[in-house]
């Protein structure tokens, strides 16, 4: 009974973004593009898409990997100090 | 004669401790949803100004753009002290002191100009509510303006815990995290805004 619910719930989902699909204008799926009349405009939008894009990604992992080039030396520097004991 | 592998592990287990200060840590996950927050306020401002039909808007001046040149060489040069004086803090603590200091005076320097360039743009008619030339300028630059005023402020702790011989290294790394943002980002804005 549960998973007939579930199919039903996702069928109909499917359906109505396949409408959506069909009358975009209608949808209006996005809030801003819809004003982006003119080719400035649409410059400007893409403008924005290229800078937001990867910047979470290269926020992240810039310091993803400065804690694992900090992690790496730390590492090395025990491995020379034990040798040096030895 | 055990593996290095076999002596990495057992000497990291012996002597686990932190790779980064905890204050170098936070605030460089500061510093990264600060840049996500000039990241948008660049966006928004960058679909406005495409989408204008005349820029600047009619009526507004034009934005001081070689006198922020130079104070945009003061900036740069304030950060490059700063990394002066984290070189000179590994030597010896006490020789740190001065490039510090140079770098919070032409920190200073910078944010003093950039109050004295409000004051004259505000004269010329650009206001927040003017043009959204305005709006974004001092959305913008004055985000950064308080971004670079908490930084002078973090930079002053530090000189003064410096001269009383208290500072520790973490405190010094933590704050040259935050006046790097505040110097790297600024170009950007420059770049972005100014033109």
């Amino acid at each position: 009974m549960k998973t007939s619910l579930k199919t039903i719930t996702q069928s109909l989902a499917a359906a109505l973004l396949a409408l959506a699909g069909l009358a975009p204008r209608a949808a209006e799926a996005c809030a801003v593009c819809i004003n982006a009349r003119d080719d400035g405009t649409q410059l400007g939008f893409l403008l924005g898409t290229l800078i937001m894009t990867p910047l979470p990604f290269l926020v992240v992992g810039s310091i993803a990997f400065y804690l694992w080039r900090r992690s790496r030396s730390a590492e090395l520097e025990v491995i020379r100090s034990s040798s040096s004991q030895s | 004669m055990s593996p290095p592998g076999a002596r990495l592990r057992l000497a990291s287990e012996s002597t686990r401790r932190p790779v980064v200060a905890n204050s170098v840590l936070g605030m460089l996950l500061f510093v990264g949803s600060e840049t996500m927050l000039f990241a948008g306020m660049i966006s928004a401002f960058t679909i406005v100004r495409t989408s204008a039909v005349m820029w600047p808007p009619p009526g507004q001046p034009r934005l001081p753009v070689a006198a922020t040149a130079v104070n945009t060489v003061a900036l740069l040069a304030s950060g490059l002290f700063l990394y002066a004086a984290q070189r000179a803090f590994l030597r010896d603590h006490r020789s740190a002191a001065r490039p510090l200091g140079i770098a919070l005076l032409l920190g200073s320097f910078f944010v003093l100009f950039q109050g004295a360039e409000w004051v004259a743009l505000v004269r010329q008619g650009l206001t927040l509510a003017s043009s959204t030339l305005g709006s974004f300028f001092y959305l913008i630059v004055g985000m950064h303006a308080l971004h670079a005023v908490a930084a002078l402020g973090l930079l002053g702790h530090t000189w003064l815990r410096l001269r009383q011989g208290w500072l520790v290294q973490s405190q010094l790394a933590a704050a040259q995290v935050f006046w790097y943002f505040v110097v790297g980002v600024w170009p950007i804005l420059f770049l972005v805004v100014y033109r």
